[in-house]
């Protein structure tokens, strides 16, 4: 059955049948095949409940955010400023990808939001650097990940909710892993490019750099000046993450007003780029709740995790097993239907092999960002190909590789260390 | 070219109803979500008191929006294909892959427009309502959300018979401007070939 | 007990929150151990609870109507707006303990499945309860009348009444945001089970709780009707004694929890489900009592009148307003 399952999967989405399509069509297929009751007869209601479901409302908003910034020439500007204090290290812009998405990660409660933002601004400026499109869309989408594990994290809450461990625990412990992930990306963006200096973009020859750089702060305040609007208001007790994003979105569109520059056409074509990106994931998603559903159902995601718990290996050895499990089943899953459906069988294990839940906690979310970018199914490489407009596929899934690497890297230094997550959380108990 | 032409660039006109509903979508996300949830914020800092259920209207207006968009994703080729295989196929055998993944989203479309349908029938029979203070019947933002899916569903079958006349009537290029996989319309509209096909904007 | 020769039957059952004990120590084993065996290996049934299907809640009622599930759990609050039959046994300040609860329960019982079997094609086999819902506040307060104009996360329109009624501003944000938003400040006061707070770690953000059950989250045990009928009447009367003893032992498990609750939260009383917090426990004043019994009559019931109609009005007359002493106006 788990063959068969993902057989076929590999097959549909292989034959360049629309992710969402295959998807349903799997679902279908295991439904009839191995179940004994009609579940497509849930179809109606998981469709609505998916449609409206708050755990996704951010992440429009978020998009129409980077939309409007991207349609006014705000993050034009923006790039512009940020570039010359790059233009010495090797990878250039690529590096402002990673450091914008951190620095977004900590307004943004979703990987796929923040993706979607910063790719927004940031591909207009890929062709024009001459950068590698590989390197430069994995660092998109990769960073796009961070996202859920430097907080706000829409995905802790759930998992915070799923195994009664504290939501404020696990955003302190996400905090530092989140910051040395994005600083491994940018290591690892360097070690390539000093190794393929071609890869590394365009040199700048001016000598005026410093000139350059100081008179470019002024574009970076309105970016910033959104920022506070949307951190400030959650950590002053204002607002809740999700409600930051509607405080975001309205900050951002006063900002386009109050410059001019919100006009009929701008303010449409940010509508159009929001509803298409928006659509497509939530399509995706929708068919995912239904494989999810099916494959609970009829008993396969207990088949895949019992085989997994059964190998009787020591703490360490099973712990391994358990990563390399969320690595593989990361491919094919989408991650929200991946941790409600595994959450509570693996995370009693992992308590009971003497491993805290928050520390988990931490790990399981690196799993989620790198199933949000390996293929098939990653819905960060979907996005930013979306966002993208055109051009191959496998760009994106090359790309991202590197990036998986680091966090697997990440991963072992956690397990090394897994000081690096509990510091916090146990600092501001004291 | 006046304004109204410039925002709405010659298509046929199923493209163009797919446009103006993403549009309302859109401005649902702007002012359904973002105003409302703000103006309770905004409430509740002054007068420690929300003011229109914004959790709740919020989460209708997402679904209204994906709903009226869904068509929108699908004239705009939006709905990701992996193509990494799809590169090493003859173009006859691509145009095979291109008609099968635009009848699958079809079929998709077709079951989703059918079992939500379901759903809003047993709504209306069920005279559902939110358990919140607003009691919202949800025939209305469900019916909202359903047309959408609806014409998600009209137009996921219209592609493929529109794409067919079109590579019957000789039109290549017009029926990759349809459902021909992202990157192949990325490499005509280098060559300056979409320009030529885009201009037959007839309504079919 | 000689094992009865049963038919062999299999079906599919959608329990309750996943997370929660009434799933985990209560229908699990009960599906998976005990059914079998009583059954003598004949009955076998597959359970999942609907968290881990993806569902919210509110459909669960509504796909057992339809018979695309055959069985399931559901708490019957979700449906509330519109089945307000559904709220009947637990309406906000309605009853002050589980035990007055039962009776509830077991009042309108008979009234209550010949409804579900009428209007919606449902076998009611039996109701179980979550523990009472208590309130948790960041700020000090003496009485419930103190939390007059504080920002209270309530969830439905009749927890947001009593909210409303005692001078409170109700809020409604997302469960999984409110142990950050009662942190950050967001809200003051929020309300939920008394174990359950003390699960989702609600303790680190608030300090003082207040044991008066707001209301409970009463739950049903639902079979679709024709499925039911078309069961071997052996297999019917088994499960339905069997499932008599799972109500019996819900209940029990509610009593105990909310006492649990409030000793893990508080640390007065023995915890057994990890390090005791230190939030500072609010007795129950009979001021408070006052105030709960004056919210029922002069914001909950009225609306609920209004809501159900005068048939429902009536039922509810006959059988839960009987046990409370309690006449509504039709
Ligand atoms: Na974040
Ligand atoms: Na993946």
């Amino acid at each position: 059955m788990i063959g068969t399952a993902f057989t076929l999967l590999v097959v549909l989405v292989g034959i360049s049948l629309p992710v969402a399509a295959a998807l349903g069509l799997m679902a279908y297929v295991l439904s009839e095949r191995y179940a004994f009751f009609p579940m497509t007869g849930a179809i109606g209601e998981l469709a609505w409940n998916s449609s409206n479901d708050f755990i996704l409302i951010a992440a429009p908003m978020f998009i129409m955010m980077g939309e409007l910034m991207h349609r006014s020439g705000m993050s034009e500007r923006l790039f512009s400023a940020l570039t010359p204090w790059f233009a010495r290290i090797p990878g250039r812009l690529v590096h402002t990808n990673i450091a914008a998405s951190a620095i977004f990660a900590a307004t943004s409660g979703s990987s796929v939001a923040t993706a979607a933002t910063i790719g927004t601004v940031a591909i207009p400026n890929m062709d024009k650097g001459g950068y590698n499109r590989p390197l430069f869309l994995g660092s998109i989408a990769a960073g796009g990940t961070l996202g859920i594990l430097i907080p706000p994290s829409i995905n802790m809450i759930i998992y915070a909710v799923l195994t009664d461990t504290s939501v404020a625990d696990l955003y302190a412990a996400g905090f530092i892993p989140g910051f040395l992930l994005a600083g491994l990306f940018s290591l690892m963006v360097l070690a390539l490019c000093l190794f393929r200096p071609q890869w590394a973009g365009p040199r700048s020859e001016t000598s005026a750099l410093w000139r350059e750089r100081v008179s470019g702060l002024k574009n970076l305040l309105p970016p910033l000046g959104l920022f506070l609007v949307v951190v400030g208001s959650i950590y002053a007790g204002i607002a809740t993450p999700t409600e930051a994003a509607a405080l975001g979105l309205m900050a951002t569109l006063g900002l386009v007003a109050a410059n001019g520059q919100l006009t009929v056409p701008v303010l449409l074509r940010a509508f159009e780029g929001t509803v298409r990106t928006t659509c497509m994931v939530m399509l995706i998603v929708i068919a995912a709740f239904f494989l999810n559903f099916v494959m609970v159902s009829i008993g396969l995601v207990k088949a895949i995790t019992d085989t997994v718990l059964a190998l009787g290996l020591s703490p360490l050895g099973m712990l391994i097993a358990i990563v390399v499990f969320y690595l593989i089943l990361g491919c094919f899953m989408e991650t929200l239907s991946m941790m409600i459906a595994t959450t509570p069988v693996v995370v009693p294990v992992i308590v009971a092999l003497g491993y805290s839940p928050v520390w988990w906690g931490i790990v399981f979310v690196i799993l989620m960002e790198a199933a949000l970018i390996t293929p098939p199914v990653g819905l960060n490489l979907y996005v930013v190909q979306a966002v993208r407009r055109g051009g191959a596929f496998s760009d994106l899934c090359i790309g991202a590789l590197p990036f998986v690497a680091m966090m697997i890297v990440m991963i072992g230094i956690l397990i090394a260390f897994p000081q690096l997550a509990l510091w916090l959380p146990a600092l501001l108990k004291a | 070219m006046s304004e109204s032409e410039s925002l709405l660039p010659p298509e046929p006109w199923p493209q163009r109803v797919s446009r103006i509903l993403a549009w309302i979508g859109g401005a649902i996300i702007l002012l359904g979500c973002s105003g409302l949830i703000t103006i309770d914020v905004i409430t509740r800092f002054l007068f420690k008191r929300g003011m229109v259920e914004s959790f709740e209207i919020s989460g209708y207006a997402l679904a209204a929006c994906i709903g009226l968009g869904l068509g929108f994703a699908t004239t705009s080729k939006t709905h990701i294909r992996v193509d990494i295989l799809l590169d090493a196929f003859p173009r006859p055998v691509r145009v095979v892959f291109d008609l099968l993944a635009a009848l699958s989203l079809a079929v998709i479309a077709l079951a989703l427009a059918w079992f939500c349908w379901g759903t809003l029938a047993q709504s209306m029979a069920m005279n559902a309502k939110s358990v919140s203070t607003l009691q919202t019947p949800m025939v209305l933002p469900q019916s909202i959300w359903w047309v959408g899916i609806f014409w998600f569903a009209c137009v996921a079958v219209l592609l493929p018979i529109q794409a067919v006349l079109r590579l019957l009537s000789g039109d290549g290029p017009g029926f990759d401007a349809l459902i021909g996989s992202l990157r192949v319309a990325e490499e005509m509209s280098q060559a300056g070939v979409e320009q030529a096909s885009s201009a037959d904007g007839t309504p079919r | 007990q000689t094992p009865a020769p049963l038919p062999s039957t299999s079906f599919n059952v959608v329990g309750s929150i996943g997370g929660l004990s009434m799933y985990t120590s209560r229908e699990v084993p009960f599906w998976t151990e005990i059914v079998p065996k009583a059954s003598g290996g004949a009955i076998k049934v597959q359970v999942k609870p609907f968290t881990e299907l993806g569902f919210k809640g509110a459909e669960i009622f509504r796909l057992v109507s339809s018979g695309t599930l055959q069985f399931a759990t559901t708490v019957l609050n979700y449906n509330s707006g519109e089945v307000p039959m559904n709220e009947a046994a637990d309406l906000v300040g309605l009853v002050a303990s589980v035990e007055e609860l039962e009776k509830v329960i077991e009042a309108i019982r008979p009234a209550y499945a010949k409804f579900l079997e009428e209007k919606h094609g449902i076998k009611l086999l039996g109701f179980g309860t979550y523990q009472a819902q208590v309130l948790y506040c960041r700020d000090a307060f003496v009485t419930i009348a103190d939390l007059k104009g504080r920002k209270i996360r309530a969830s439905g329109a009749s927890q947001q009444a009593f909210v409303t009624h005692i001078g409170a501003s109700p809020l409604n944000i997302a469960f999984a945001e409110v142990q950050p938003a009662l942190a950050s400040g967001v809200v003051d006061c929020a309300i939920t089970g008394a174990l359950s707070g003390y699960k989702s770690k609600w303790h680190e953000a608030a300090k003082f709780i207040s044991p008066m059950p707001v209301n409970f989250g009463v739950a049903a045990q639902l079979a679709n009707l024709k499925w039911w009928n078309s069961l071997d009447p052996k297999v019917q009367a088994f499960l339905q004694t069997e499932l008599n003893k799972l109500e019996k032992s819900i209940f029990e498990q509610a009593r105990t929890e909310t006492q649990t609750g409030i000793n893990c939260n508080t640390g007065t009383g023995p915890c057994s489900e990890g390090a005791p917090a230190n939030m500072k426990l609010v007795p129950v004043t009979p001021a408070d009592e006052a105030l709960r019994k004056d919210a029922l009559t002069k914001a909950i019931l009225p609306s609920f009148a209004k809501r159900c109609g005068p048939d429902c009005v009536k039922t509810w007359n006959d059988t839960v307003g009987k046990t409370v002493n309690v006449t509504l106006a039709p």
